[in-house]
């Protein structure tokens, strides 16, 4: 049980009360920037981190460390109440969040993703303890072919993602897959769609996209339709989740917490795609699959308990390996390097005090959210009150500034209003939204795998199949496309008796 | 009637202190200003090209602060990300020219990127007058522990001998990670497969799990694997006591093996010329204090401060090897 006394150790560095109050700010100004619009997360961190010198090392990375709760729980907020996904990993949380939240439903809705993410949380420490080491290296047996098969059958996920026309979904993937080429190729350095604008060198962002076609999109519906329309209803029906939402969401939240964890140790993937499989699989697995999207908590609690697993998990290969595997991942390891540590394979055997410590406070970092965000789910509710004249002038503006904060630059907020007229087209003759955005995010890491995969195999497609993790994925993918064309019509008649 | 007096005496006080802080701050600013008529009498930004937490911003906020003293205005950071370094570089060279807005960056977002641009905006030869070379992180080639080559001449001669079995990995296209891999295969005359991954991070993951057999990195990045036994370095762009032993390209007959990931400062080349000056002197006199170089060096950078003549031959060799890297992986505009 060495393991379990290290674990002590670190809990004894990170509730000393000088710790807990640097959590403590670590998560309040986290959740603060993550539901105000106009400083993101990185620009939060980029202002932390010169306070942060003259801290010790381990106080520093707390402190750090909170911040990126808070701010992940901050993204949640927004989604559920405005539709606005404040971070990537949290846009799936807008298909049923915003749901629940329009039917009177919050409340449960925040009360789920605080409290899922505290079990997931908790979980997903206990394997970071126990298997840490371990798992950073069997993740390296992962090269490019395998990330390709795997992102294959992510894809495949689409087909439950969809509600109506698979044709049109399938549009929608492509569409997602061509905007995500936009930019720098990455082989060549050479601009692809870029016609000469600076901005788009780097590629259209997940944020922009998202954040126009959810957010602008839901105000610019509202104009079309009459102003008396009732958007939210008004009674508040719980603020806490209720017998039959734990009954509903417990086994989602698992399987999303053992999803998240076992992609999160995987150094090449973000999050996000995590989130968009748990939400996949869920609906998949649900026995009323055509009522996601409208609103069920299990839409909500499986991606949010993903989510915050992954993140946790991320940490495996970040102090195994030094491997950062999201962009926050990245700056704490900025920050560690200035503190004098190096992170990499050797910290947590050079610096136990540090990881285990980091370990203990994520743990504490997830009660504090619980503790600060349950009693606040009334206040934030409370925001749903406003008149829904009033609300949306209000969503359009921290949409802008939301999407301004990304990078200061006045482009990406045009970029989001684009997108959001875009959305406003796309629903009006029927597409839906969840595809292209999966597909945009996956593009990427695809294509990337695929052309490296073909430099290893100088160019012969039997790379994917003699290598045996990867045939396996390849495998389970076909099987995936298989059976969704099989139940795909019963499912569509099902949909269609229930719009009748 | 004791405590009465003390009281008034304590009123006086305050009264006095009051009148004192009101005094200083009516004539402060006014003497201040007196002081120093010239440059800088406003706020100057620096513009980082960068996203915040890499090498060049954590650099640039470690020297902020005392510059910020040393010149007596505060000296706010921009973080201007985007394009591997072109969207700040250029935003840049489009800044008023009044010595109010610096410049830090690496060779990549001021050499490479503006080489790969088809209608460049600047010239940093011409357009930007350097201020300061702040310091260099050398880049190294690594291989992994298992790997049959113990030195620079085994990897060589086994590439000659197999030519193509070789696979390379490095990160960022145009980098300098990337022109010390084009410069090793041309200078060494091997054949590679170069595979470009998109973060350190990844090449990193690619060479522990034996996708890759080399991978350029900068070698910063690379101790912690070096002292865990993980890697072993062959070589590296300029000799460093990280790497005791392990010999510089120019060492072992690839002159071009030798453009580092260096931090350095400009201004625009048609800033006032009392400005330049004051900046060239006060970013030197931050450089020049002890505990400057320790800060530095924990972020990860080497201090190496050389004045704007010194910097200025460096852009035009490095400008040299990007040329030619670039012009051997296609990737040069034309």
């Amino acid at each position: 049980m060495d393991t379990f006394g290290n674990f002590l150790m670190g809990l004894m560095v990170a509730i000393q009360p000088h710790n807990l109050l640097y959590c403590f700010i670590g998560v309040v100004t986290g959740t603060l920037v993550g539901v105000l619009p106009g400083i993101g997360p990185t620009a939060a961190l980029a202002l932390l981190l010169p306070t942060t010198f003259h801290l010790s090392p381990v106080s520093a990375i707390i402190m750090i460390s909170g911040l990126a709760y808070g701010g992940m729980y901050g993204g949640t907020i927004t989604s559920v109440l405005l539709n606005i996904p404040g971070e990537s990993s949290t846009v799936v949380t807008c298909l049923d969040g915003y749901q629940m939240a329009r039917k009177g439903r919050a409340g449960p809705a925040l009360g789920i993703s605080a409290l899922g993410s505290f079990i997931a949380g908790t979980l997903a420490v206990a394997g970071v303890m126990f298997l840490a080491p371990t798992l950073a290296r069997a993740a390296l047996a992962f090269g490019s072919p395998e990330y390709f098969s795997l992102m294959i059958m992510a894809m495949m996920i689409v087909t439950y993602l969809v509600r109506g026309s698979m044709i049109k979904a399938m549009i929608m993937v492509a569409v997602g897959l061509i905007l995500s080429t936009v930019g720098m190729d990455l082989l060549s350095g050479k601009d692809r769609f870029v016609y000469g604008v600076l901005i788009l060198k780097d590629g259209i962002g997940v944020i922009p996209i998202a954040i126009g076609m959810f957010g602008i999109t839901e105000v610019l519906e509202s104009l079309g339709t009459s102003i008396k329309r009732e958007i939210f209803e008004k009674k508040i029906k719980g603020y806490l989740p209720n017998r039959q939402d734990w009954k509903d969401s417990a086994a989602p939240m698992t399987r999303g917490t053992f999803l998240g964890f076992l992609l999160g140790v995987l150094p090449g993937l973000t999050p996000t795609v995590s989130t968009f499989l748990s939400y996949g699989i869920e609906r998949k697995l649900s026995k009323h699959p055509e009522r996601f999207g409208t609103g069920v908590i299990e839409g909500v609690a499986a991606p949010e308990a993903c989510n915050n697993a992954a993140a946790t998990a991320g940490f495996v290969p970040l102090f195994g390996l030094g491997i950062p595997s999201n962009v926050f991942n990245a700056v704490l390891l900025g920050a560690l390097m200035v503190h004098g540590l190096q992170p990499g394979p050797l910290l947590i055997t050079d610096h136990p005090d540090v990881f285990w410590g980091v370990v203990a406070s994520m743990y504490i970092g997830n009660v504090m959210l619980v503790i600060l965000n349950l009693p606040l789910i009334p206040f934030w509710v409370m925001v749903l009150r406003i008149p829904y004249t009033l609300l949306s002038v209000l969503i359009l503006i921290f949409c802008f500034l939301g999407s301004y904060s990304l990078d200061n630059n006045i482009n990406t907020v045009i970029i989001t209003f684009i997108f959001g007229v875009f959305g406003y087209l796309v629903r009006r003759f029927g597409f839906e939204r969840p595809p292209l955005i999966l597909a945009f995010i996956l593009g990427p890491f695809l294509e990337r795998a695929f052309r490296q995969s073909m430099i290893f195999s100088d160019g012969s497609f039997m790379i994917f199949v003699t290598r045996p993790i990867s045939a396996f994925f390849i495998l389970v993918a076909a099987g995936v496309l298989m059976t969704a064309f099989i139940k795909k019509r019963a499912f569509v008649k099902k949909i269609e008796a229930e719009e009748e | 009637m004791r405590t009465r007096e003390r009281r008034d005496g304590q009123k006086m006080i305050f009264v006095c202190l009051a009148m004192a802080i009101g005094l200083a701050l009516v004539v402060g600013p006014t003497l201040v200003q007196g002081q120093e008529k010239g440059f800088p009498t406003k706020p100057i930004e620096v513009v980082v090209p960068y996203a915040p937490g890499g090498v060049i911003d954590i650099a640039t906020r470690i020297i902020v602060e005392p510059l910020s003293r040393e010149l007596k205005v505060p000296v706010v950071i921009r973080n201007r990300k985007g394009a591997g370094g072109l969207i700040g570089t250029t935003a840049f060279s489009q800044a008023r020219p009044d010595g109010y807005t610096m410049l830090t960056t690496s060779p990549s977002a001021v050499i490479s990127t503006v080489q790969q641009s088809k209608t460049p905006a600047f010239d940093p030869r011409k357009d930007f007058a350097p201020v300061a070379h702040i310091g260099i992180s050398p880049v190294s080639m690594v291989v992994a522990k298992d790997s049959p080559f113990k030195t620079f001449d085994d990897f060589v001669q086994f590439g000659k001998a197999n030519p193509g079995k070789l696979r390379a990995g490095f990160s960022s296209p145009g980098g300098e990670t990337h022109a010390m891999v084009l410069s090793i295969i041309s200078g060494a005359k091997i054949e590679s497969k170069v595979i470009p991954y998109t973060s350190s991070g990844e090449t990193t993951a690619a060479l522990l799990g034996g996708h890759v057999d080399w991978a350029t990195a900068s070698l910063v990045s690379r101790v912690p694997y070096l002292k865990s036994g993980d890697m072993r370095c062959l070589l590296v762009t300029q000799r460093s006591p990280e790497a005791p032993g392990v010999p510089s390209g120019p060492d072992v007959g690839l002159p071009s093996v030798s453009v580092n990931i260096w931090v350095g400062a400009f201004v625009h080349s048609k800033a006032p010329k009392a400005a330049h000056e004051r900046l060239v002197s006060a970013v030197k006199a931050v450089l020049d204090a002890p505990e400057m170089r320790d800060k530095l060096t924990k972020a990860g950078l080497m201090v190496d401060y050389k004045g704007p003549q010194e910097f200025s031959q460096i852009v035009n060799k490095d400008w040299d090897v990007f040329s030619e890297a670039l012009e051997a992986a296609g990737m040069k505009a034309k």
